[in-house]
């Protein structure tokens, strides 16, 4: 397992830095997708709750240096995160488009509803999506549409992504 | 058998309060983080971390800059081999020319003016580029390619020169080994002492956290109400010694009038498009010509 999230968090560190160098080149309506989400998402899933909160505890305290975002905001997050789609694993066939697709979709959406929560905990000192503005929505339908290539690339790492023994 | 029984459902529920006892763990671990980090107690810890990275970041873009440049070598390349065919084409040849020219003439143009702006700046300053941006949607950091060892220092402001205009950017907040991150004026945490150029009342301008959104201006007196017109400049008041006096802030694009509040509020649209900006100046402390308050 801790072979897993070692690996699991070098590959978030790795996308958090493409966000931050690359994508952003390339933003649409000044929107990137999250791909350290997608692979977060992808590690709880097939792992199951144990490795997906421990990381996205580790990789979101990592992710928290390259942020202006307070210290502990995307640990937190993402701790969340990954315990509730680990909690998911087996539940359905993973295919290679549909499942993919709602599982983005989906985590994206819950960390919006996590970050408001965290907003009204620390009493506005946080920022935090608008629903009714196209941010969010951007960032869903990108991280959707994103979700099948980066299963498909992780597929390709099962062999350190997913141990034999899982919990 | 009942034994065995017993044995083989056992182990279950201990794993699942494993995980659930981790997860609280974790949780409350970062909580707590978020909690000290709010009240700026672990500063150093995060200017430890962002030390970590930095570099990393750099040579990314370093990395990408040369394949951007090796993909449009071979597109030039390619290009001019077209040229080449059809050389016979004489005017052709020509007009490329021409207009290759008319490229480096307003290359050559837009470096002489940052480089007018650069030996007119009264301030020491020290020139960075913006190789990066905040991965998170929510946060508008950008990073800068120059850190400590450039002598660039927690919250020195940054400022840019953008169609003849001097404007402030922002200001840096954290500062790596050769990378800093810099928190710019519309940011939700951006908070700037200002006053009207022409008419001198003061106020705080703060971000709304879109780069496309317009500035809000606080705290103004109410009896500024009607010295305040639309297009007037707003510039930073030099208070509290951290931002240089006199930097181009805004112009109001509105003004908000209410009778039961004690203050007026302007909105401004920022002096610098964020979305163009490349160049950054960052201004040496203790040459800001500021006021300390």
């Amino acid at each position: 397992m801790s072979k897993t999230i070692g690996w699991a968090t070098v590959l978030i560190i790795i996308a958090g830095i493409i966000q931050s160098s690359l994508l952003s080149k390339i933003a649409i309506f000044h929107v990137i997708p999250d791909l350290s989400l997608i692979i977060l998402v992808y590690i709880s899933y097939v792992n199951g709750a144990m490795t997906g909160q421990i990381t996205g505890f580790a990789s979101g305290f990592l992710l928290d240096f390259l942020s202006l975002a307070p210290l502990g905001f995307n640990a937190l997050s993402r701790t969340i995160i990954g315990s509730l789609i680990g909690l998911m694993k087996g539940t359905f066939f993973l295919d290679i488009i549909i499942f993919p697709v709602l599982l983005c979709a989906g985590a994206t959406i819950v960390k919006a509803i996590i970050i408001s929560i965290i907003h009204f905990l620390f009493n506005a000192n946080t920022p935090t999506y608008n629903f009714a503005s196209n941010m969010l929505w951007i960032e869903v339908a990108l991280n959707a549409i994103a979700g099948p290539f980066v299963f498909a690339f992780l597929k390709l790492f099962k062999k350190v992504l997913t141990p034999r023994k899982e919990n | 058998m009942r034994g065995m029984a017993l044995r083989t459902n056992g182990p279950a529920p201990k794993r699942s309060n494993n995980t659930l006892y981790v997860f609280l763990a974790l949780v409350t671990i970062s909580f707590s983080c978020l909690l000290f980090s709010t009240r700026s107690f672990v500063i150093d810890v995060r200017d430890v971390g962002f030390s970590l990275f930095s570099g990393i970041r750099g040579a990314i873009q370093g990395v990408s800059t040369s394949v951007q440049k090796t993909i449009l070598s071979v597109k030039e390349l390619s290009r001019l081999k077209e040229e080449y065919d059809q050389l016979v084409k004489q005017l052709e040849r020509y007009e490329e020319l021409a207009r290759n020219a008319a490229d480096i003439e307003q290359e050559n143009i837009n470096l002489k003016k940052q480089l007018n702006f650069s030996q007119n700046l009264i301030f020491k300053h020290i020139p960075a580029q913006i190789i990066g941006k905040d991965p998170d949607n929510l946060f508008s950091s950008f990073v800068i390619d120059k850190g400590i060892k450039e002598g660039i220092k927690k919250n020195m402001a940054v400022i840019a020169f953008q169609d003849g205009t001097q404007g402030l950017v922002g200001l840096v907040v954290q500062v790596g080994r050769h990378e800093s991150m810099v928190m710019p004026v519309y940011d939700y945490n951006s908070y700037v002492s200002a006053r009207f150029a022409q008419s001198l009342y003061e106020g705080i301008v703060s971000g709304q956290g879109d780069s496309n959104g317009p500035l809000v201006m606080k705290y103004i007196k109410k009896r500024a109400k009607d010295e305040i017109q639309y297009g007037d400049r707003v510039v930073t008041s030099g208070l509290g010694g951290i931002y240089p006096k006199g930097i181009e802030i805004g112009r109001v694009s509105k003004i908000i009038f209410q009778e039961y509040e004690t203050s007026l509020t302007v909105e401004l649209e920022p002096s610098i498009d964020f979305s163009r900006l490349e160049y950054v100046f960052v201004i040496e402390k203790g040459n800001t010509g500021a006021d300390d308050e």
